[in-house]
C-alpha cells in the first residue's frame, strides 16, 4: 500500500514518551522465557498487521 | 527448588484489580520477576504510560482509551478512570454517540475516529483520517498521540489476556 507522508519528515515524538517506548520494546526483546521461533514468528505477525516494511 | 517465572504461578482473582496492579502482581516486582527480566518489563511499561499521559491531553486520551475498551470488550478498563482527565462519566457513557452527540467537538470526533480505525486495522488508516488530527493537534500532536493511543492500547490487550489466561486461577 502507497500512502502520502501524513506529517512533516523530521516530527518528533516526545523524547520522553519516545524513550519510555523504547525502553519498553528493548525490556521485551531481551526476554528469554519464550523460544526464539516463536518470537520471530509473533514479530513478523505483528509487523504484517501493523504494515511495517522496517 | 528454583524460582517459577511470574505467570507461572498463582497470581489470585485479577477482577477488582487495576490494569496497573495487575501489570505489577503478573509481570512481578518479587525475585522472580526480576530474574526472568520481567519485572524491567513491566517497569518500562509503567514508565511509558506516564509519558503517553504526559506528552497528550489526558482529556483526549481518556476517551480513546475507554472507546478502546469497549471496542475490545474489556470491562475494567471501561469501568476504570483516570484521575484528573477531566472527563465526566456522564460524557463516557455516552462515548458510542460521539458521531452525532454535540458534547463531543471537532478535536474529539477525529481522535475518536482515528482511535476507532487503528483498532480495527491499524495498517488501512487513511490519510483523510491522519489528516483530521493533524489540523488540530500538528505534526508532533499526532505523533505523540499515535504512540500514546499505542500505549493505552497494548495496556488493555495485555489485561484481556491475563483476565482470561490467569484470572481465574
Amino acid at each position: 500500500m502507497e500512502r502520502s507522508a501524513r506529517v512533516t519528515p523530521g516530527t518528533a515524538v516526545d523524547r520522553t514518551l519516545r524513550t519510555a517506548l523504547g525502553g519498553f520494546a528493548a525490556a521485551t526483546v531481551r526476554l528469554s522465557t519464550v523460544d526464539p521461533v516463536t518470537t520471530e514468528i509473533v514479530r513478523l505477525r505483528c509487523a504484517h498487521h501493523h504494515d511495517c516494511g522496517t | 527448588m528454583p524460582d517459577r517465572a511470574p505467570y507461572d504461578r498463582p497470581v489470585g482473582s485479577l477482577d477488582q484489580l487495576t490494569t496497573e496492579d495487575v501489570i505489577t502482581r503478573v509481570l512481578g516486582g518479587d525475585r522472580a520477576g526480576r530474574r526472568s527480566g520481567l519485572a524491567d518489563v513491566s517497569e518500562q511499561l509503567r514508565a511509558a504510560n506516564e509519558a503517553a499521559w504526559a506528552a497528550t491531553s489526558p482529556r483526549l486520551l481518556e476517551l480513546c482509551r475507554v472507546r478502546i475498551a469497549i471496542l475490545l470488550g474489556c470491562a475494567a478498563e471501561v469501568d476504570a478512570r483516570t484521575p484528573g482527565s477531566g472527563v465526566g462519566d456522564d460524557l463516557l457513557a455516552a462515548i458510542r454517540s460521539w458521531p452525532t452527540d454535540a458534547r463531543f467537538d471537532a478535536l474529539d470526533r477525529a481522535c475518536l475516529a482515528f482511535t476507532e480505525h487503528y483498532v480495527i486495522d491499524v495498517a488501512s488508516i487513511d490519510d483523510d483520517t491522519v489528516a483530521a488530527v493533524r489540523e488540530h493537534l500538528g505534526d508532533e500532536g499526532v505523533a505523540n498521540f499515535v504512540n500514546a493511543l499505542l500505549v493505552v492500547e497494548q495496556r488493555i490487550r495485555l489485561r484481556l489476556v491475563w483476565d482470561r489466561l490467569l484470572g481465574e486461577v
